[in-house]
């Protein structure tokens, strides 16, 4: 049984269409068909679904217990990549940096980065990238905090990151 | 976009200010200085990097020596966190529910 990418289309859970983003992912096996999620945090539990987590670039899923006999213990979480074009990694599969920095921002905003995620690949850079961070988001800054995320959210949106 | 609206909508900027940031379009809504910061992150993040000594005498007349610096390696430091994501295909964490505009691919 595996996960498949429905395409755009309507939620069965809730019966809504999400604008920015059409993606549904769902089970492959018709039984569990109507588990189906919007590839969007927030959204779905929003819209009153508690049993899927969907973390950034990658979904985490619950199955409700009703369903869990159908699968095996290893099914009752999986992952898939949606989005990302390298894969990120998380636990003792990212190494003791990331964890340390994963877990200072799951600590902070109460979720994990996903850029650190998959800059966990290369801790070096991970670091740059974090330290760097750091400093330029702490501190007075002389031209004001709102003029800075100004031209950052401009810069961002200039190079199409939605990060 | 996503964290930086987050961030900046904590730190006071109205929803205007982040959607003008986000329009790409000149708004009527924004002081000189923004207008000004805007145009200067535009040009700074351009290839190659389009700053004429014209524009720059007008950023120096609205903002100090200190400030240019600032502004100038904020505008690099976010280039270099959105060209590290943008081709990596690094999604969102969904800190900020105002919706975003969607990156336009561009084929060569």
């Amino acid at each position: 049984m595996t996960w498949q990418h429905m395409g755009a289309g309507q939620c069965h859970a809730h019966g809504s269409v999400h604008p920015s983003q059409p993606h549904v992912v769902g089970w492959s096996d018709p039984e569990l068909a109507h588990l189906r999620y919007w590839a969007h945090p927030g959204e779905h539990r929003r819209a009153g679904c508690t049993d899927g987590t969907v973390l950034g670039a990658r979904i985490v899923m619950r199955l409700d217990q009703a369903m869990l006999h159908k699968l095996d213990e290893a099914a009752q979480e999986r992952e898939v990549a949606t989005m990302a074009r390298v894969r990120s990694l998380e636990g003792r599969e990212a190494g003791i940096l990331a964890g340390i920095i994963q877990g200072v921002f799951r600590l902070a905003l109460g979720r994990p980065l996903n850029p650190t995620k998959v800059q966990a690949h290369a801790p070096r850079a991970m670091l740059a990238s974090f330290l760097s961070n750091l400093l330029f988001g702490s501190g007075r800054w002389a031209v004001g905090r709102n003029l800075v995320q100004m031209v950052r959210i401009r810069v961002a949106a200039r190079n199409g990151c939605p990060f | 976009m996503d964290i930086n609206a987050a961030v900046g909508g904590k730190a006071g900027l109205a929803r205007e200010q982040i959607e003008a940031a986000l329009s790409m379009q000149a708004s009527s809504t924004l002081s000189e200085r923004e207008r000004i910061a805007l145009e200067y992150a535009d040009r700074v993040s351009a290839t190659p990097v389009d700053v004429p000594d014209a524009f720059f005498a007008n950023l120096q007349r609205l903002f100090s020596e200190r400030e240019i610096v600032e502004l100038t390696a904020h505008i690099a430091h976010e280039n270099y966190n959105a060209k590290s994501n943008r081709p990596l295909r690094v999604e969102a964490n969904n800190f900020c529910e105002m919706p975003f505009p969607q990156p336009q691919a561009k084929v060569s």
